[in-house]
C-alpha cells in the first residue's frame, strides 16, 4: 500500500486535504419521473428520482396520519471495477435505510396523510462517497417535485488517510483509509440527518472531522441552491 | 427498497406523562436520563456453539451464538481470518414481527455492530490464520433477538461482545503434509480490547440513555455510538430526525465516560480481571 | 431580502418579528423561509411562494378535466392528474330505478374524458367530483394538452386573460381544467398553436415575459386582443 498523500500534501488525486472533488448537478432531465436529478462527484455518476406524492401500494402500509416514504439506493453491475449483482446487496439495503432517514428529516411528511413517495437512486458510476452524493442529488429531485421541505439535505463524507483528516474521500481513500464518516446536514436548521462512522478516532480527532464535514456539506447546500436557480429562474432563453 | 415504519401507538396519556418526566429529568420507569437499565450477562450456555451469551438489558433479551471454522481467507485479506455477523429479530420478540428474511433493521443492527467490533480491533483477525491465503479461521456471530424493548442494538453488541471473550474453539495448525490439523487444545479468541455500544435517543430537546421500546415509538431520532478505551470506532444514526453538530459533539463526550462504565460492568459480568488485563493470546 | 423575488427550500424570503408565513412557507427565529422552488409572494405581513411544481391538489368548487380509468355498480373512478383518483358515483348521472335497464359503461365508458366539479376532498377521503352543472358533463371533441398544475393560474390571471387571447387567436375553443389538463378544440392548425402557445405558459414563470412571448408566438400585437373580441 503506497502513501495517500504525498510530501506536498496531495491526495492520489491531487486536491488539497480540504478540497472537495469537482461536481457537476443537473435537475429535471427525466420526464416521466415526478422530479429527477443528476450528480457527478469525481467520478461517481448518481441520478436519482422522485414519484409522488401518490397512492400507497400495497394499501396495508398506508398511514393515516403522514406521507409514506420509500427509499431505493442501488448500484447498477457496470458501476464498480468487477461487476456487481444486480440484487440488492445488505450494503445496499442498510444505504437505502438511512439515505430514507436522511431525507424524511426535510420532507413535511404530516401534509399529505395516506400517500406515498418513492425516492429511487441508480449509481450508474460508484467513486468513493456515492451516498452524501446520492442525497445531494435526491433532495434536487425533490424539489423539482415540488415536495415542500424545511430545507435542502447537503451530504459528503470526510475520512482520514495517513493520520490526516481529509474532506470528500474518493474511491481509494474510502477503501484503505482509516476512517469513513459520511455526514448527511440541513443548514438552516443546524440538523444532522445521516450521521455514520467506521473507523478510529478520538473524541478530539471525531469534532474536527465533523466540524469539516459539515464545511463540505455547506460548499454542497449552496451548489444545491445555484442548480436549482439556474434551472428554474435564470434561463438562458431570454 | 427501504419504508417508513409504522410504530406501535403509543397512547396520548402516556406520551404526556412522558414529556412531563422529562422535563423533570425522569423518565417512565423512574431512571434518571442517563441511566441504564440492570444489565445481565451469562455466557457458554449453547454447548455446541463455540462461543454463546445472552443479555438482559432491562426486558430486551438478546442471545448471541458464535461459530468457527476453517475457511479460504476473503480475497483482499489474505492474512487474516474471517469475521461475519448476522442478526435475526425472532418472530417470538415481538407481536409485530412479520415473518421472512431479515429486513433493513435486522441488516443495520448486523452491520452496525459488525462495525464496532471490527473498526475496535477486539478480535486480533491477523492471529487467525492457519496457512496464510489459504487457510483461516472464520468466526460467525448470530445474533437472536428474543424480546424487543428498545435499544436492541446495545444489547445485541453487549451480547456479541460477550460471546466472542468467552468463545472456546478448537485450535488447528499446519501439519507436516501441509494441510490443517487439530492439535486437541482449545484455545480462545485473541481479544485486544472490549469495545462499548452507547444508544442515546432524542426526544424532544433531551438525550435519553438506553431506550426503551415506548421511548423509541416516540423519538425524534438516536444515535449509536461505539467506543474503545481510546475513543470512537463506530457511529450510526438512526431514525429519520436529526441532531445539531453541537448535541453531537456533547453527546459524544458524555458517552465516551459513559462507556468506560459499562465496559468495567461488562468486563466483571466476564469474571476478567482489572483494566488492561483483555489480552488473551491464542494460549489459554 | 427586499425585493427578493424567487426562492428555493430554505431561502429566507423575508425577516421580521411580526411577519407570519404565507403558503409554502414557515418561520423560524424572525425569519420566515420557503419550502418550494417558487416566486416569493409578499401580502401584508404574510410572506409566502407561489411554487412552480407540485402535483395537482383537489380543491373544493375547482373545475378539473379527467378521464375514466375504471367503474363498478357504484362509481367510474376517474384519473384526474392528481394525487389520489376521483370518484363519480353512478348515482349522480343515473337516475333511480333506471339502473337495471342501463350498462354503466352506455354512460361513460373508460377512456372518457369528462370536465367536472371538484365536491368534495379531505384528508379522509378520496376526491369526489360531479358531472352535474352547466359546461360539465362527457367531452365529445378536442384534443388534451397537458400543462403544470402550478401554470394553470397564470393562464386564467385577470391582467391579461391569456385563456382569451390564445381562444381568440387561434378560432379554439379551451376547456382549462384546474389540474392542468386543457381541452383544445378547433381547427388542425388552431390547435396546433393554441398548444404551442400553452406550452410557453408552463415554461415561463415570469408574467411579464410570458405575456410579451405569447403575444409573440400569436402574432397579436401590443394592446389587441384579437379582432373577435369587439
Amino acid at each position: 500500500m503506497g502513501k495517500l498523500i504525498d510530501e506536498q500534501g496531495k491526495r492520489t488525486d491531487g486536491r488539497g486535504p480540504y478540497d472537495l472533488r469537482p461536481y457537476k448537478l443537473e435537475v429535471g432531465m427525466l420526464k416521466n419521473a415526478d422530479g429527477s436529478a443528476y450528480i457527478e462527484m469525481g467520478k461517481n455518476k448518481i441520478v436519482a428520482a422522485v414519484y409522488g406524492p401518490k397512492e400507497v401500494h400495497p394499501r396495508h402500509l398506508v398511514l393515516p396520519d403522514r406521507m409514506l416514504v420509500k427509499c431505493r439506493y442501488h448500484m447498477s453491475p457496470f458501476s464498480v471495477e468487477e461487476r456487481k449483482t444486480p440484487a440488492p446487496s445488505r450494503r445496499e439495503i442498510e444505504i437505502s435505510k438511512v439515505i430514507r432517514e436522511a431525507l424524511e428529516a426535510s420532507i413535511l411528511v404530516d401534509e399529505f396523510p395516506r400517500t406515498a413517495l418513492d425516492v429511487f437512486v441508480e449509481v450508474l458510476e460508484s467513486d468513493g462517497g456515492s451516498r452524501g452524493a446520492s442525497i445531494t442529488a435526491a433532495s434536487l429531485a425533490l424539489a423539482n417535485a415540488g415536495i415542500p421541505m424545511k430545507d435542502m439535505v447537503a451530504a459528503c463524507a470526510v475520512g482520514k488517510v495517513d493520520g490526516q483528516l481529509v474532506l470528500d474521500l474518493n474511491d481509494v481513500e474510502d477503501k484503505e483509509g482509516e476512517v469513513d464518516m459520511p455526514v448527511a446536514y440541513m443548514p438552516n436548521l443546524d440538523e444532522i440527518t445521516l450521521l455514520q462512522m467506521d473507523g478510529k478516532l478520538t473524541v478530539e480527532e471525531f469534532k474536527a472531522a465533523l466540524n469539516l464535514a459539515l464545511k463540505g456539506c455547506i460548499q454542497l447546500y449552496e451548489a444545491q441552491k445555484k442548480a436549482l436557480y439556474d434551472h428554474y429562474f435564470n434561463s438562458p432563453k431570454e | 427498497m427501504s419504508i417508513s415504519r409504522k410504530n406501535f401507538v403509543v397512547e396520548r396519556l402516556r406520551k404526556e406523562k412522558l414529556m412531563e418526566l422529562l422535563a423533570k429529568g425522569q423518565r417512565l420507569d423512574g431512571r434518571g436520563l442517563r441511566d441504564y437499565r440492570p444489565l445481565s450477562i451469562s455466557t457458554q450456555m449453547v454447548s455446541k456453539a463455540e462461543g454463546s451469551a445472552q443479555v438482559y438489558l432491562g426486558n430486551t433479551a438478546v442471545i448471541a451464538g458464535v461459530k468457527t471454522s476453517l475457511d479460504r481467507p476473503y480475497r483482499d485479506t489474505p492474512d487474516r481470518g474471517n469475521l461475519i455477523v448476522n442478526a435475526e429479530f425472532l418472530p417470538l420478540a415481538s407481536p409485530y414481527i412479520e415473518l421472512g428474511p431479515p429486513n433493513e433493521n435486522a441488516i443495520e443492527l448486523a452491520r452496525v455492530v459488525d462495525r464496532g467490533i471490527r473498526e475496535s480491533g477486539m478480535v486480533d483477525m491477523s492471529k487467525l490464520v492457519v496457512k496464510a491465503g489459504e487457510t483461516v479461521y472464520s468466526i460467525f456471530v448470530d445474533i437472536n433477538v428474543l424480546n424487543i424493548d428498545g435499544n436492541l442494538l446495545d444489547a445485541s453488541s453487549y451480547a456479541a461482545v460477550a460471546a466472542l471473550v468467552t468463545a472456546k474453539l478448537p485450535e488447528y495448525v499446519l501439519s507436516d503434509g501441509g494441510t490443517p490439523a487439530r492439535t486437541g487444545n482449545t484455545i480462545q479468541l485473541p481479544i485486544t480490547t472490549i469495545p462499548v455500544s452507547i444508544t442515546a435517543a432524542k426526544i424532544g430537546e433531551y438525550a435519553l440513555y438506553d431506550p426503551t421500546e415506548e421511548e423509541e415509538a416516540v423519538m425524534d431520532t438516536r444515535l449509536t455510538m461505539a467506543f474503545t478505551e481510546d475513543g470512537i470506532c463506530a457511529l450510526q444514526k438512526g431514525g429519520s430526525g436529526g441532531w445539531s453538530p453541537a448535541e453531537v459533539m456533547k453527546l459524544v463526550e458524555e458517552s465516551f465516560e459513559k462507556a468506560k462504565e459499562i465496559r468495567e460492568q461488562i468486563r466483571r459480568g466476564l469474571g476478567l480481571g482489572g483494566q488492561g488485563e483483555t489480552d488473551q493470546g491464542t494460549g489459554s | 431580502m427586499r425585493g427578493k423575488k424567487y426562492a428555493v427550500p430554505g431561502d429566507l424570503i423575508a425577516e421580521g418579528k411580526s411577519l407570519a408565513p404565507g403558503a409554502n412557507a414557515y418561520k423560524l427565529g424572525n425569519g420566515v423561509y420557503s419550502m418550494a422552488v417558487g416566486i416569493v409572494e409578499i401580502a401584508g405581513n404574510r410572506a409566502g411562494v407561489v411554487p412552480l411544481e407540485g402535483k395537482y391538489v383537489p380543491r373544493q368548487d375547482d373545475i378539473v378535466v379527467g378521464i375514466v380509468i375504471d367503474y363498478n355498480a357504484i362509481a367510474w373512478t376517474v384519473d384526474i392528474n392528481s394525487i389520489f383518483y376521483g370518484s363519480i358515483f353512478v348515482r349522480d348521472l343515473v337516475r333511480r330505478g333506471s339502473r337495471e335497464k342501463l350498462a354503466i359503461s352506455n354512460v361513460l365508458n373508460v377512456g372518457d374524458v369528462v370536465a367536472a366539479k371538484i365536491l368534495s376532498f379531505s384528508v379522509n377521503r378520496d376526491p369526489l367530483l360531479s358531472l352535474r352543472g352547466p359546461g360539465l358533463g362527457r367531452i365529445t371533441e378536442g384534443e388534451i394538452i397537458r400543462i403544470s398544475p402550478r401554470s394553470v393560474p397564470r393562464l386564467l390571471d385577470r391582467r391579461e386573460r391569456l385563456y382569451k387571447l390564445i381562444e381568440d387567436a387561434t378560432g379554439c375553443k379551451l376547456i382549462i381544467g384546474m389540474n392542468g389538463l386543457i381541452v383544445v378544440s378547433g381547427t388542425p392548425d388552431g390547435v396546433l398553436l393554441a398548444a404551442k402557445a400553452l406550452k410557453l405558459v408552463e415554461s415561463e414563470p415570469r408574467y411579464d415575459a410570458l405575456v410579451k412571448a405569447v403575444r409573440n408566438a400569436l402574432n397579436v400585437g401590443e394592446g389587441k386582443v384579437g379582432e373577435a373580441d369587439r
